[in-house]
């Protein structure tokens, strides 16, 4: 299992457009993915899911992933998340 | 239902211009979401219309996508691609069918309401205004299931009148040749609505039955920058409205062929234009619609989460003030009530209560907090600092020490710091009558209008039964102005002005007729205040406003305004509400 913290960097934090990036991303994976801030964990995969957390800019969320090609998967979601997501 | 009388009916404006068309109807089928309880041998069947219905969907969102050339509409197509796609939502959706044997409609519909109950609750308002886009596409799902979906012919040379519109339902009107759109239900910050907006389509939200009270080619008024609607309209009504048209057309080039042009009078003065910003977001909107100052930064919305954090305030203020240089932003200090910081601290009159500076000076931990991010993040010394609610002398004297000795600090920490210019808001008449006191402690004001009336007039707008007597027109604010404009004057220091007294024509004649520097509106209302004040001469509008600080009447005194309103800029009075 591969787990990483990352801070949140765009502006208006996760809302429908991350998450729906970070979605589209891990469901090109096998591995499970998990994404949590404070105590609520959703399941990476599910836009509707990461929609639910309350990660605005400067939070910190956690990754997880857990399966054959975990390794890609955290390193390509962390990616998008320190990119921004594109924004500003 | 139907008359051949002239009806004019009063909507949401969501998009201005005016269209004289007709109109075609637009239903759309019930889509029936009845619970039923399964046999087991339907359960198969019932799974894979789930399946197809949600690959149907994909395909025809897809479709819409590649027709799209815009980018964030694209991505607004991405979101909804994705939510179909969602693996939680599907398998939600297929235990209830296979496990409670509901059938297909009722368990879509269960599933996407719970999620729509669900993002209501959350903290962005960002989130919920999506939640319920997110029931419209379970709808949509389920009516491409039961074969009710089916795209609507949107191709009609006149104004459409529906129910309510999906995001891709203003996509394809967008792309069809309708003039106009009028809809039952909806509300300006729908993504519909701000579709419809970016492509210019004239449209009013919000008129009930209105697919009831019309046929189809019935001649239709649509005047998006009012909400109006007027069906059956007399020949005389549409040749007004022809003219109108005409006018609208005209002004819109008009200010658009001004927009960046200053913002001078025709004698001469210049008037800085500054936007109000509530969220940062904000900022990058304003960047992109010309390069305007922020003249007030409201601090509260990032109160909650960050009164504590210095840091991260310093990178927010940091990060505004360096988007928006050269111009200059005004940062108003945390302006709240008491009941942020005492648990069960209640007031009979909050108003008159612990709010703004006397919040700040109760506790000067957060303040120092405010001021030392501030400080820091004048790098490049275009942040003015602004006390909200001074109403004494006293106040601003301890405040102005807390904002020195903080600067004291902060150089043994950070070595040199910009100090940030300091001014405070005038909104109560207690610190109009001390200004020449203060005066001397600040180096701008800015006269929050939306206060100050409330002070002057003890009327709470928000108070159904009296807010009708709250007029910022009202010759005692008028005076209090005056006087400030006067002290400010004699003083060598800037008057800004913000709140709505700022955006409202009459408003603004007066406000640089008593002599106001600097005007700060909603972004949105720039381009018009700017048009305005360049037909605005400085010295008509100082007569025209000394005489109303004489009137009897907020009445009396937009009688007086108007006629100079509608001297100078005729077209304004017609188009707008």
């Amino acid at each position: 299992m591969k787990e990483v913290k990352v801070t949140i960097k765009n502006k208006l934090g996760i809302h429908a457009r991350p998450a729906t990036m970070i979605a589209q991303t891990a469901n090109k994976f096998e591995c499970d993915v998990y994404v949590s801030k404070d105590d609520i964990e959703v399941n990476g995969k599910s836009v509707l899911g990461l929609m639910m957390l309350v990660a605005p800019q400067g939070s910190e969320i956690t990754i997880k992933c857990e399966g054959a090609d975990e390794d890609e998967a955290i390193k390509a979601i962390v990616k998008i998340v320190e990119d921004g997501f594109g924004e500003e | 239902m139907r008359s051949s009388q002239e009806l004019k009916l009063k909507g949401i404006p969501i998009s201005p211009g005016i269209i004289i068309a007709p109109v075609k109807i637009i239903k759309k089928k019930k889509i029936e979401c009845k619970e039923r309880i399964l046999k087991p041998s339907e359960i198969e069947e019932e799974v894979s219309k789930f399946t197809q219905g949600v690959e149907r969907l994909k395909s025809v969102l897809n479709e819409l996508k590649t027709e799209t050339s815009e980018e964030n509409l694209k991505r607004l197509l991405d979101v909804q691609i994705s939510i179909i796609n969602d693996p939680e939502m599907q398998n939600d959706v297929i235990l209830l069918i296979k496990n409670k044997r509901r059938n297909v409609e009722s368990a879509i519909n269960s599933v996407f309401s719970n999620r729509k109950e669900l993002l209501m609750k959350h903290e962005s308002s960002y989130i919920r205004e999506r939640a319920r886009e997110i029931e419209r596409l379970g709808m949509d799902l389920v009516a491409i299931i039961n074969n009710s979906y089916y795209k609507e012919d949107f191709k009609f040379d006149g104004i459409i009148a529906t129910e309510s519109l999906s995001i891709e339902e203003a996509l394809r009107i967008v792309r069809s040749n309708a003039k106009g759109v009028v809809t039952e239900k909806g509300g300006r910050t729908e993504h519909s609505a701000i579709i419809l907006r970016n492509f210019k389509i004239p449209t009013v939200f919000g008129i009930e039955k209105i697919t009831k009270l019309v046929e189809d080619d019935d001649i239709v008024i649509l005047d998006g920058g009012k909400g109006v609607i007027i069906i059956n309209p007399l020949e005389s009504t549409q040749d007004r409205y022809f003219l109108i048209k005409r006018g609208y057309e005209r002004y819109e080039s008009g200010l658009a062929s001004e927009k960046d042009l200053p913002a001078v009078t025709l004698d001469g003065k210049e008037i800085g234009i500054f936007a109000n910003i509530d969220i940062p977001k904000e900022v990058e909107e304003l960047m992109e619609s010309g390069k305007y100052g922020i003249g007030l930064f409201r601090t509260e919305m990032i109160f909650n989460e960050y009164a504590q954090n210095e840091e991260e305030q310093y990178r927010i203020y940091r990060d505004i003030a360096q988007k928006i240089y050269p111009n200059s932003v005004t940062i108003r200090a945390f302006d709240v009530g008491g009941d942020k910081f005492y648990n069960d601290y209640s007031e009979d009159n909050p108003f008159l209560g612990l709010r703004g500076i006397r919040v700040l000076l109760d506790e000067q931990q957060i303040f120092e907090k405010q001021i030392r991010a501030v400080m820091r993040a004048n790098v490049y010394s275009n942040i003015r600092f602004m006390i909200p609610m001074v109403s004494t002398y006293e106040e601003v004297v301890e405040a102005k020490k807390i904002f020195i000795r903080s600067k004291k600090f902060l150089e043994k920490e950070h070595g040199e710091i910009n100090q940030p210019r300091f001014g405070i808001m005038i909104e109560v008449p207690s610190a109009v009558f001390t200004l020449e006191h203060i005066a001397e402690l600040v180096d701008f004001v800015s006269i929050g209008t939306n206060d100050l009336t409330q002070y002057t007039l003890a009327v709470d707008r928000k108070s159904i039964r009296v807010s009708k007597l709250f007029n910022h027109l009202h010759p005692a604010v008028l005076k209090l102005t005056k006087i400030t404009t006067d002290v400010c004057r004699e003083k060598n220091i800037v008057v800004a002005s913000c709140g709505e007294m700022a955006s409202d024509p009459y408003g603004v004649i007066l406000l640089i007729g008593l002599g106001v520097d600097e005007i700060s509106c909603p972004p949105s209302r720039i381009p018009e205040v700017k048009s305005l004040i360049r037909r605005i001469n400085l010295q008509e509008a100082e007569q025209i406003s000394l005489e109303a600080t004489e009137k009897e009447s907020p009445r009396e005194v937009k009688k007086l305004v108007g006629e100079y309103l509608r001297k100078i800029m005729p077209e304004l009075l017609e188009f707008y509400e």
